[in-house]
């Protein structure tokens, strides 16, 4: 069969044609192809036969017009429709495109990838993870295999000598072009004094590299110190970030004045943090925040003033403040604020009418009366 | 759905309602010629925008020469004035970049797409020279699903892509072809290192 199928062109044909019957994919019959003739084919020689006879010819006797260079390939695109295809392949696709040659690794490193989640965790001495919308990529320490996942299902798995090193360079190929949506990091406390040095400066050297700042929409930040919290903050870039997500197991209270100090304030729309806010600076820089969720000792004189404050804002939406020291009594402010107190059977709440829309504000008990936080809703409804 | 079995794009009579619809005669740089209605034309931001500058009226359109579009041939243009008219009337969409795009193929673009490589990156060409959004963004997203699964070595032989080792073999013969004198200078240059020269200068 193989003879005749290499030296005879109507057996050959007589192939390609049966396969198109059997509506076999022109890939995989091309595969099968080369593989009884035991040679490379040339595969435009292939496919050309292939789809006349798809078209509905069905002699034999197919002709394939010589190569031109006029032909259309696909490296002879303009750079702008190759990114526009490379945008449209998946990730993993996206990463094997990059080994085609030179050409096209520089090309999908300066195409810009639209991510909607993007999440790196490092939880020594487990793993550690790279998420990518669909994607997941864990490197795991005990066993030195990497594995790629997509919708929770193993596409690829294989052995590594350094989980570590494989992850921050995974990281730099990664990292090269993206836009992402939320992007998350944790690190796990234990080994963020060695971990946490080694992210930043991958993150800095591809930064460096790039020449461009990271581009993300939402910021979530999960670390055991919050010193590494400020350099990630000032890696992205400005007027694409609008919400900062922190939340850090040591209870330093610099950070969020520090980043009142960067740029990336101006432009935030969102801000939360387990950790404590000053209340000054709450009431000094949050009334621009169209909603923001904070933990705080405010007392009921300073609340009262930022109720006031939110109330004339033309930004402000929404917020949860957790009182760090909840001296202040609902009814105390009630009686401040001059509004009906109302209940019912979780939690107490009152309303404020102002002139340019109304706040919705309720106090509520979490397991005792220590444990308080105030909502403020703006409801322009609110008659 | 084969391109030579491919209606010929031209107008539906029975189709028109009782209001006359316009139509545009257009001819591609193999002299073949297609008729377009006037809304399968606004798929295509370059020829919307032509017709439109050239102000034509019914009369105009059969008395003179049909729209020439030098950069396509028939068999291309063919397929892209059927894409045009079955999805005439439809919104284009816009990509503001924010977001990932998913991009689904209709059944009918499939079909239509079912082409050679050759042809399909034609069309791509087409529909970025004609500027018609959506069916880039289909050809393009056919394109990145053949690529789906397949190695690097795989993608170079679907695609004729020159390896770097194969990209500098070309590189280097178009340099010669442009001096001849390069290949000799280069030759010469060799002799002097094997003969022990340090410098060629």
């Amino acid at each position: 069969m193989s003879h005749h199928f290499r030296e005879n062109e109507e057996v050959y044909q007589g192939f390609i044609l049966s396969q198109v019957i059997l509506e076999t994919p022109c890939w995989e019959a091309y595969k099968l192809a080369c593989k009884i003739r035991r040679e490379d084919i040339n595969y435009r020689d292939f496919e050309f036969i292939y789809m006349k006879f798809a078209a509905g010819y069905t002699e034999l006797d197919v002709e394939v017009p010589k190569w031109t260079e006029q032909d259309a390939t696909l490296d002879k695109m303009p750079d702008p429709i190759l990114r526009k295809i490379l945008n449209s392949v998946g990730l993993k696709t996206r990463f094997i495109t990059r080994k085609v040659s030179k050409h096209f690794e520089v090309l999908v490193d300066s195409t810009e990838r639209c991510c909607s989640y993007v999440s790196i965790s490092m939880c020594a001495p487990q793993y550690f993870k790279l998420e990518i919308d669909n994607y997941c990529i864990k490197y795991d320490i005990k066993s030195n295999t990497v594995t790629l996942q997509r919708c929770e299902k193993d596409v690829n798995k294989h052995s590594i000598k350094d989980p570590l090193v494989v992850f921050l360079n995974d990281l730099k190929i990664v990292f090269k072009a993206l836009k992402i949506r939320t992007f998350s990091i944790y690190v796990v406390n234990g080994y963020e004094e060695e971990h946490i040095p080694l992210l930043l400066s991958t993150l800095q050297q591809i930064r460096d590299n790039t020449k461009r700042d990271f581009k993300a929409n939402a910021l979530h930040i999960c670390f055991g110190k919050m010193a590494a919290v400020l350099p990630l903050v000032k890696m992205m870039r400005t007027p694409f970030l609008k919400n900062i997500g922190i939340s850090v197991q040591t209870g330093e209270t610099t950070i969020i004045p520090e980043i009142f100090l960067t740029d990336q304030w101006r432009n935030l729309k969102k801000f939360e943090s387990q950790n404590s806010v000053d209340p000054s600076i709450l009431l000094r820089s949050f009334a621009h925040l169209e909603t923001f969720e904070v933990t705080s000792a405010l007392n009921s004189q300073q609340a009262l003033q930022l109720i006031r404050i939110l109330a004339a804002s033309t930004t402000f939406r929404s917020c949860m403040i957790r009182l760090d020291r909840p001296d202040m009594m609902i009814s105390e402010l009630a009686e401040a604020l001059n509004v009906r107190l109302e209940s019912d059977e979780t939690s107490k709440f009152m309303k404020l009418d102002d002139t340019d829309g109304a706040l919705l504000i309720s106090v509520e008990y979490f397991n005792h009366i220590d444990d308080v936080s105030l909502d403020i809703k703006r409801k322009r409804s609110l008659g | 759905m084969s391109v030579e079995n491919a209606p010929v794009v031209d107008v539906d009579e029975a189709a028109i309602p009782v209001e006359k619809k316009m139509y545009y005669r257009f001819e591609s740089n193999d002299k073949k010629e297609f008729r377009v209605s006037e809304l399968a034309i606004q798929q295509s931001e370059t020829l919307n925008r032509l017709v439109e500058a050239m102000g034509y009226t019914s009369e105009d359109v059969e008395n003179k020469p049909a729209i020439a579009i030098e950069n396509i041939d028939g068999k291309t243009l063919k397929l892209v004035f059927q894409w045009c008219e079955h999805h005439k009337g439809e919104a284009i969409p816009v990509d503001d970049g924010s977001v990932p795009k998913i991009v689904e193929i209709p059944e009918f673009d499939a079909k239509l797409m079912d082409i050679d490589n050759g042809l399909l990156f034609k069309l791509i060409w087409a529909a970025d020279y004609l500027n018609i959004v959506q069916l880039l963004n289909v050809s393009c997203k056919k394109v990145a699903n053949m690529a789906q699964g397949k190695t690097p070595a795989q993608l170079r032989r679907v695609y004729l892509l020159p390896s770097d080792e194969e990209d500098e073999a070309a590189k280097r013969a178009a340099q010669e072809a442009q001096d001849p004198r390069a290949r000799e200078v280069e030759e010469e240059f060799e002799e002097r290192k094997r003969q022990g020269g340090n410098s060629f200068f």
